[in-house]
């Protein structure tokens, strides 16, 4: 038993050692953003003479950040808002009624977790449909894109959800979006939840579909906006670690409450198939 | 009742039209234009049947691309595997702080790949980043490697970035598996004499494999759509050697060459569908769960 933990405490402390490599460049992140310009010509862990937290204010009025955050903001409500419903709505139907067509609808979701992003095909499609650039687009993108692996949680989550209770609602007269709305999806709370999460974490980070969808910069991201901060500003390591630490803010406050979610989310994925 | 009032036929039909509009139409059909001259300048787009394929085989910049995206998603799928699993078994032993460094593993996958690809471009900095201070002072002489000015190099630091990113998804899937072990077993396996090795090859294995499977395909696909990691560290350079496929359909595109730039993106749409029906019929595990 002594042994054992013994060996416990060694594997404990060689893990954290390991587990320096994740922390030491995050706390490198943080460190510069609160440097002068003088200190932080490169990321290092020395800590600065002294806080400037002035760093946070010079990035809002120069970096153009609020405007960005709030394209960001908009996008991504949206977008989680839509695919999380569209998947709910589509994953309750595909588990409920089983049908001849729910092979199909399997493949195709399959193909769409693992087909590479059209660029020019989407933006030429879009800019047939005369929305191209637009917010709504990218949000249509995000909801098709997103689907298969929402779908997934979602269908496996109500398969555990007995009928019994979708037949004793439709004996009190409640059917169709009634049925849904007020008696199964109140029961989807925790797939829903983890849905949302990470959902949200995607698509704040993403930085890829932008680039190829939004044409004027007034309508960029926040990962967009940092991007071409780090062109302007490439030798001020405070300003573009300040930046940097602002995105992340949300999707690290996200972590610190809600970390049982994302991480129960990624694993029923996976685990359960 | 009949089931299509309880379960109405528009629930379903809503998300398949927005998935059918925004994503399998410009990845099925909207490839035609991969068989045509199309380009920003060209008035009447014309039928030029595998025209763009002759031109884009005998490009170098395919081959390079072909290679750099197949060299990222093999060596990360590599480490990210063995490291999830090593670093799980560890974290299933149920030491105190076990929690707490499983939130720290899976830190870095909740940040954008900007921020991690700008945190590389920091840490390899020529003159000023950590690496090369680290190497000068373990007494490597003129530690001024320019880590991004080549090919390998610059490779070596993406996929350092890439593992570093999402090394913790596969500590967090194996881990879950490995949690769903029911003790009694492993109990039984010590009362008859099974080790340390034996338990893990004949009780631990099996039953983590799906888990790993499912790890593995997500790592390779992943891993083979590599695209913004190498936008903020390299650009593709220099010249266009460290391009991957989603950078190179990035880049085609900016120079106007269109039709080049769709043949790509269908190569490589068919490159990933191949991977993963090759994948999945050799991990038959994954497949019988469905």
């Amino acid at each position: 038993m002594k042994k054992e933990k013994l060996v416990n405490a060694i594997i404990a402390v060689s893990l954290w050692i390991g587990g320096l490599v994740v922390i030491i460049p995050l706390i490198m992140v943080l460190v510069t953003s609160l440097k002068t310009y003088g200190e932080a010509n490169f990321l290092s862990i020395s800590l600065p003479a002294k806080p400037m937290f002035v760093n946070y204010v010079q990035v809002f009025t120069e970096g153009k950040i609020w405007r960005s955050f709030m394209n960001s903001t908009i996008i991504t409500v949206f977008s989680v808002v839509l695919v999380t419903l569209l998947s709910a709505m589509l994953s309750y139907i595909i588990m409920r009624r089983k049908s001849r067509f729910n092979g199909f609808i399997h493949k195709i979701m399959t193909f769409g977790i693992i087909a590479p992003f059209a660029a020019l095909p989407t933006i030429q499609l879009l800019k047939g449909l005369h929305i191209y650039g637009t917010y709504p687009s990218l949000m249509f993108v995000y909801a098709a894109l997103f689907m298969p692996f929402s779908t997934i949680l979602f269908s496996s989550f109500i398969s555990t959800v007995p009928i019994e209770i979708d037949e004793a609602a439709v004996i009190d007269g409640c059917t169709g979006w009634n049925l849904f709305a007020k008696v199964v999806f109140p029961l989807l709370l925790p797939v829903t939840v983890t849905v949302g999460m990470l959902n949200f974490m995607w698509i704040w980070n993403d930085f890829q579909y932008p680039i190829f969808l939004l044409n004027s910069s007034s309508k960029w991201t926040l990962p967009l906006s940092v991007y071409s901060f780090f062109g302007q500003y490439n030798r001020s390591w405070n300003l573009v670690c300040a930046d940097m630490v602002l995105v992340s803010l949300p999707v690290i406050l996200l972590y610190v409450f809600a970390q049982k979610y994302i991480v129960s989310g990624m694993t029923a994925g996976a685990v359960k198939g | 009742m009949h089931l299509k009032k309880i379960y109405p036929t528009y629930f379903m039909i809503i998300p398949l039209i927005v998935f059918t509009i925004f994503f399998l139409i410009p990845s099925t059909i909207g490839y035609l234009y991969a068989f045509t001259d199309w380009n920003p300048y060209v008035e009447k787009i014309k039928f030029v049947g595998v025209e763009n394929f002759v031109e884009i085989f005998q490009n170098k910049s395919l081959t390079t691309a072909f290679v750099n995206t197949v060299v990222i998603a093999v060596v990360k799928t590599v480490f990210v595997t063995v490291i999830g699993v090593g670093i799980a078994l560890l974290l299933n032993r149920g030491f105190r702080t076990n929690k707490m460094l499983r939130t720290v593993y899976f830190m870095p996958a909740i940040f954008s790949a900007l921020i991690v690809g700008l945190i590389f471009s920091g840490l390899f900095d020529t003159q000023n980043g950590v690496i090369n201070q680290v190497l000068g002072a373990i007494g490597v002489k003129d530690a001024q490697i320019e880590w991004l000015g080549s090919r390998w190099p610059a490779l070596t630091v993406v996929n350092a970035a890439e593992i570093w990113r999402s090394a913790g998804y596969g500590v967090v899937i194996t881990l879950a598996a490995l949690q769903s072990i029911p003790a009694d077993y492993l109990e039984a396996a010590k009362m008859d004499g099974a080790n340390g090795w034996q338990r893990f090859r004949h009780i631990i294995l099996p039953m983590i494999m799906p888990a790993v499977n499912v790890n593995i395909l997500f790592s390779l696909i992943y891993g083979l759509k590599m695209f913004d990691l190498i936008l903020i560290l390299t650009g593709g350079g220099p010249g266009h050697e460290t391009e991957s496929f989603g950078t190179l359909i990035l880049s085609e595109m900016s120079r106007d060459r269109y039709s080049q730039s769709v043949s790509i993106n269908l190569i490589f749409s068919i490159m990933l569908v191949i991977v993963a029906i090759l994948f999945q019929k050799y991990s038959k595990k994954w497949e019988a769960k469905e």
